[in-house]
């Protein structure tokens, strides 16, 4: 397991809950979130970050801890665990209602 | 119920309007999201935890039945087929499209309804008793009063940036239903030795980071003064209220920093300079207002105790009527609260079919009226006796028949981190584990009256300061952890709850409040409530049962 940082954010039109991939996309899955563990990583969040406002994609934003570990990337906190799902109490809603987010269970 | 005049109907389908073409602006990127921000929330839209959410006024949490099922309608089309009635008497949308705000505004408009007043830092949409205008122990109706109010506070061009956001509730009965010394300003409609209406106005209450209970100004304000006495406090505070710090921007902080004593004179002084003037002349529209808040035409051969014969065959039925009716000031009427606390729910929940079906509920056993409670439960006003059994297996079949108003499952919940941004900790799934807890009707009724209120941070949505028993969520480390506070009050014997000691994970709060109650039934006297019991023996025997000797 490492620890590191993801950049996550909401869409500006619909205000879903998404995470900068790799490819510099945006991803409602943070386990595809671009995962950057060094100086150098968190400088290209940053960049992406201040593209992405300045084009009126997202809002929001914020560079987040995040840990790799062998099911994938996952957020740090409880507080950005329960945005990268949904609500604990509605399974029905969020982004754990559009893919399996099990493998995060408990993370 | 108040009916919009021209000039209402106008400026509210221009704001929409307005809002439409700022939305446009923004998503064509000629409006930064700094320049954007302040204008969305002052249209009731905030940026939460998972999604945009959407806070539509209800002035003081009156709604026709037209009215709820374009709520149904907006919960239907254009969110997730719910909705979330507030502490506020409001409610919220949690899954908004920015793309849609601007129509879901036009719809509110076509019903007379928005979401101006919902945020930022002016004068919030008023509140008032849920009972206004039926409950048979009120001097008067307080509604048309707060519509005089609203109509003063809206787009009042002195207020719309005042220090911080600026709550008013208004009560007219001896029991206080609004938690009058809790607000910034709070206003108990009276009558003087001489039978005169009298108006006492509280200043400087509040929950928040720092609670205060509000410090009587004045019981003497006359009818026709009310607006410029209101005006001398918002203006004392727009002049003196800090900006340089917003954890000490609301007026309590002022009152408390300035003094009472001082505060009040400093009030008059401004007061004078306005008595009488153009701001006291609104009073002529009044009569106006009031005309719309005239008695509907009770059925006056309305039988007294009709529902009895069903209550003695069914004590389901009898329990209901027991917690979640109230006398009505027309004999053979009640008024009823209908609970959005079922036990497997969450607190103020509720689905779009389920508002639907209180629309029509509210037609078929009433005038077609609805209130939103700050208990976070809908009341009809108007229903007779002869018709509580037919509505309250109609509820039932709603899942909207728990008889727990006033007990301990009817808790006042905030969103807490499960939806709110600001969060320290979720409210939802500990008040859940406590209703599971406690999921057994006769133990419910056996504990009689227990008001418990859950925030998910200090900011106190959920009222914990105010609760016979508080819950407040916070972060410990990273984990949430929850404070319990015994003894707060909102009500006309207002106190503020203090904290027991060292907090709890989640299952060991529910454990912690099971063994509070199990103290209080063991040490009650002579039908005391929960409240009373404490207030007798103090918090050392609860202390000790929680954490030991
Ligand atoms: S009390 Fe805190 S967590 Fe709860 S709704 Fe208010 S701001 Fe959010």
């Amino acid at each position: 397991m490492s620890a590191g940082h993801i950049l996550t954010a909401n869409l500006l039109l619909t205000g879903d809950v998404v995470f900068l991939t790799p490819a510099g996309d945006w991803s409602v899955r943070a386990d595809e979130a671009r995962f950057a563990e060094t100086e150098d990583d968190v400088a290209v969040l940053k960049a992406a970050e201040a593209k992405a406002v300045a084009a009126n994609i997202v809002v929001s934003t914020e560079i987040i801890g995040a840990e790799k570990t062998q099911v994938g990337v996952w957020p740090t906190r409880n507080r950005e665990q329960i945005r990268a799902k949904g609500p604990t109490v509605h399974e029905a809603f969020g982004n754990q209602a559009r893919f399996d987010l099990s493998a995060f269970e408990g993370a | 119920m108040y009916q919009y005049d021209n000039f209402d109907k106008q400026a509210v389908r221009e704001r929409a309007a307005d809002f439409r073409d700022q939305v446009e602006r923004r998503i064509a990127g000629k409006l930064s999201e700094d320049e954007f921000k302040p204008l969305r929330l002052q249209n009731g839209l905030y940026l939460q935890l998972h999604a945009y959410m959407l806070r539509v006024a209800i002035p003081y949490g009156l709604l026709s039945a037209k009215q709820m099922r374009k709520l149904a309608h907006i919960a239907r089309t254009y969110d997730k087929d719910y909705g979330h009635f507030t502490t506020r008497q409001n409610i919220q949308y949690n899954w908004i499209k920015l793309v849609d705000a601007p129509d879901i505004l036009d719809e509110l408009a076509s019903v007379e309804m928005h979401a101006i007043q919902t945020s930022g830092n002016c004068i919030r949409n008023i509140s008032s008793a849920q009972f206004a205008g039926v409950a048979a122990d009120e001097v008067e109706d307080p509604r048309p009063w707060c519509e005089l109010i609203r109509q003063w506070s809206t787009f009042h061009p002195e207020f719309a940036f005042l220090p911080r956001k600026f709550k008013i509730a208004v009560n007219a009965s001896p029991a206080d239903r609004v938690g009058v010394k809790l607000h910034d300003i709070g206003i108990t409609i009276t009558r003087n030795a001489a039978g005169e209406r009298r108006f006492e106005v509280y200043a400087g209450g509040g929950q928040g980071r720092t609670p205060m209970i509000g410090k009587l100004m004045r019981d003497d304000i006359e009818a026709h003064h009310l607006l410029s006495y209101l005006e001398a406090i918002l203006r004392v505070y727009n002049r003196y209220g800090r900006r340089d710090n917003k954890y000490k921007a609301r007026i309590k902080i002022l009152v408390h920093e300035t003094g009472e004593d001082k505060f009040r004179e400093e009030v008059d002084a401004e007061w004078r300079k306005i008595e009488g003037g153009p701001v006291d002349a609104d009073i002529a529209e009044f009569g106006r207002i009031a005309d719309y808040f005239t008695a509907p035409a009770y059925d006056t051969e309305a039988q007294v105790d009709a529902h009895k014969a069903r209550a003695a065959m069914d004590p389901a039925f009898a329990a209901w009527v027991r917690h979640n009716t109230l006398a009505h000031k027309v004999p053979g009427y009640k008024a009823v609260t209908i609970s959005l606390k079922p036990h497997d729910g969450i607190a103020g929940d509720a689905t779009s079919d389920q508002m639907d079906a209180v629309a029509d509920l509210s037609e078929n056993f009433g005038f077609g009226e609805i209130r939103v409670t700050h208990a976070q439960n809908l009341v009809l006003p108007d229903v007779r006796d002869a018709d509580l059994p037919a509505l309250y297996d109609a509820l039932f079949a709603q899942g909207l028949g728990t008889a727990n108003q006033g007990l301990l499952t009817d808790m006042i919940v905030c969103p807490g981190l499960d939806y709110c941004a600001l969060a320290n900790a979720r409210s939802i799934p500990v008040s859940q584990k406590i209703a599971k807890r406690f999921d057994d009707m006769d133990r419910l009724q056996d504990i009689g009256e227990v008001k418990l209120k859950i925030s998910g941070c200090i900011n106190a949505c959920g009222h914990h300061h105010a609760g016979h028993i508080g819950i407040l969520g916070v972060d410990r480390k990273g984990t949430e952890n929850y404070q319990i506070l015994l003894g707060g009050s909102a009500e006309e014997d207002t106190s503020l709850a203090k904290i027991l000691g060292r907090g709890f994970d989640e299952d060991g709060t529910v454990d912690a409040i099971e063994t509070i109650i199990d103290v209080y039934k063991a040490q009650r006297q002579d039908g005391e409530n929960f409240l009373a019991t404490y207030r007798r023996i103090g918090a050392e025997p609860f202390k000790e049962a929680v954490y030991g000797g």
